[in-house]
């Protein structure tokens, strides 16, 4: 009942800041309207449409397991919902110092719906060029392209390698942000610190078809990105208590069976876990070819998320108009992945059959979702703001992994592989 | 003898060529980074240049505001100076742009239609710095000397 409430007041504090930035932004409207050529304000977006096929038809693959209910395979021969997205934005310069960005996004959600929902909405303070402080809603920057991750004319491939950005849950702060750039030489260093709380929405599962609300409090965090000409480096850390509330409910189950459920509820639930995460980013990129490569760790202890390693390396040329690439990423989950679970000789014998489906329904939640992907494709350029993406990714699961996949039907197998096709047009406006 | 005349003709042609593709690129550096005569920085560095017109620095090296004029998209000198200075095409600075405006981070530049808007920008805007075609150079500007 507790979280409950914090839970209904965090999403308050949401609304009332977006509500006071957009009366805000109204009011300065309103205010400036009279003065010719007071360009204080931006419209623009970006968008993709995209369609994604997959050799395996047992499951489901999306760009987002944590967020999204359906993609290709199962659901779709070809999916549109794995990358089609569209975005609006509207800029506001208040004055040289003060500024605010609202950006709403329509993408696949966890309602199965493309309800447009609030991506970014900040104020921005620059006490000089170079230090900024921020207000509101913040996509975290954890890896490279974490905070562009949705604008697809941005990057080279369909999406961001997944084994990799898919490694943290939590990727939305509501808080506060500073931002401080130095500059040696021709060089830039710039550090990055937030503070704030997160509401992921996750769709129903198994054990509990609602919608379910997943609270990150105590979120905080330090990035530092060094730019030297073509070269840029990267190093990330940051922390986070995060309850899967969706998910508990079935370790909550546990919790019936005396101290021996208590404890492994506590051992792989997710009440309040840390979430604690390091990353290192390398790419150069002198214009005509690129290659980057980010590693990432992160540790979600004690729950059944555990402690996970990714990396990928990237490289592409550009001729011309096109830019073909290549990728490769691994993913590895470094703790526990099975458990002998509740000891069913310690049981209520009538309950035997029960704890039996409790201890298969927590070797299913240990199960690994790592593995290797090899992709190729190619981005072209094929007119002014737009571009067009063919990519082949092969699949190759760990030993009892299913990967990112979702929707599992009883006919999949684990630790197989398979191979996807995707097609995409990004564009900006 | 006959062979190595060959030879020579290939080598020549070889020369021929090493020279046309010089004179070409000589052709594409022709468009130069120039400021406000009354500005007292005389020359930066390429990375410099591209930093400032790229939203990685607003400051002169002496530490005065920078402020670039950029020419609209589609115009040829656009090209020529992303290319030659940044080594980069109209798309892949878009898409640079692209990731920070839709991150927060920054807005383009203010940009005019040509040579004789951006020379006429900059005689009113002493922090201004604009690039322009060599032979538009004129007493309202200064060309800076590429370090």
């Amino acid at each position: 009942m507790r979280s409950l409430s914090t839970q209904f007041s965090a999403r308050q504090s949401v609304v009332q800041i977006s509500i006071a930035l957009l009366a805000m932004v109204f009011c300065v409207a309103e205010a400036r309207a009279e003065e010719p050529d007071a360009s204080i304000f931006t419209l623009s977006g970006f968008g993709t449409v995209g369609l994604v096929h997959s050799s395996e038809r047992q499951a489901d693959y999306t760009n987002s397991p944590w967020y999204k209910p359906s993609g290709a395979g199962y659901s779709q021969k070809w999916s549109p919902g794995v990358d089609s997205r569209i975005a609006l934005q509207l800029d506001g310069k208040f004055t040289p110092q003060l500024s605010g960005v609202v950006q709403v996004i329509s993408q696949l959600r966890y309602d199965n719906t493309y309800t447009p929902s609030l991506e970014w909405a900040n104020l921005k303070y620059e006490f000089t060029p170079d230090t900024s402080v921020r207000l509101g809603r913040i996509v975290m920057s954890t890896f490279l392209a974490s905070d562009y991750r949705n604008v697809g004319y941005a990057y080279p491939w369909v999406r961001p390698p997944l084994d990799v950005y898919n490694m943290m849950p939590v990727n939305t702060n509501d808080g506060a942000d500073v931002s401080y750039r130095s500059h040696l030489g021709d060089d830039t260093n710039t550090i990055q610190g937030f503070y704030g709380v997160d509401n992921l929405k996750s769709p129903g599962n198994a054990y509990n078809p609602a919608i379910a609300n997943n609270p990150a409090r105590n979120s905080w965090g330090v990035f530092d990105t060094y730019e030297t000409g073509p070269t840029t480096l990267r190093l990330a850390y940051q922390r986070s208590n995060l309850s899967l509330d969706g998910v508990n409910t079935f370790f909550d189950l546990f919790k019936q069976f005396g101290p021996q459920g208590v404890a492994l509820a506590n051992k792989y639930g997710s009440y309040k876990v840390p979430i604690t995460f390091w990353g290192a980013s390398a790419s150069y990129d002198p214009g005509k070819w690129f290659v980057m490569s980010e590693i990432g760790q992160s540790k979600i202890l004690p729950s059944f998320m555990g402690e996970q390693r990714a990396w990928y390396v990237s490289s592409g040329y550009r001729t011309g108009n096109f830019t073909p690439y290549v990728a490769y990423s691994r993913s590895k989950k470094l703790s526990t992945t099975s458990d002998p679970g509740l000891n069913l000789g310690a049981v209520n014998p009538f309950l035997v059959g029960f704890a039996a489906g409790l201890n298969a329904g927590l070797n299913g939640f240990l199960k690994p979702t790592t593995g290797t992907t090899v992709t190729l494709g190619c981005r072209w350029d094929l007119m002014k703001n737009t571009d067009l993406k063919l990519q082949y990714e092969h699949i190759s699961l760990d030993a009892g992994s299913s990967g990112l996949l979702i929707n599992a039907q009883p006919g999949f197998k684990t630790g197989g592989s398979f191979n996807l096709v995707s097609a995409t047009i990004d564009w900006v406006f | 003898m006959k062979k190595n005349l060959s030879n020579m003709n290939r080598l020549g042609l070889a020369v021929a060529g090493l020279v046309l593709s010089l004179n070409c690129r000589a052709s594409m550096a022709d468009v130069i980074a120039v400021v406000s005569a009354r500005n007292p920085v005389t020359s930066l560095s390429k990375e410099q240049i591209v930093n400032i017109f790229t939203g990685k620095s607003t400051l002169f090296p002496n530490g005065e505001q920078a402020q670039p004029v950029d020419q609209t998209e589609g115009v040829v000198t656009r090209d020529e100076f992303y290319l030659t200075f940044a080594g980069k095409s109209a798309a892949q600075i878009k898409a640079n742009w692209a990731k920070l405006i839709f991150t927060g981070r920054g807005r383009p530049p203010k940009t005019v239609l040509n040579d004789s808007e951006v020379k006429k920008w900059i005689a009113e805007n002493p922090n201004a710095i604009g690039y322009i075609q060599r032979n538009m150079v004129d007493a309202s500007v200064k060309a800076l000397i590429r370090e």
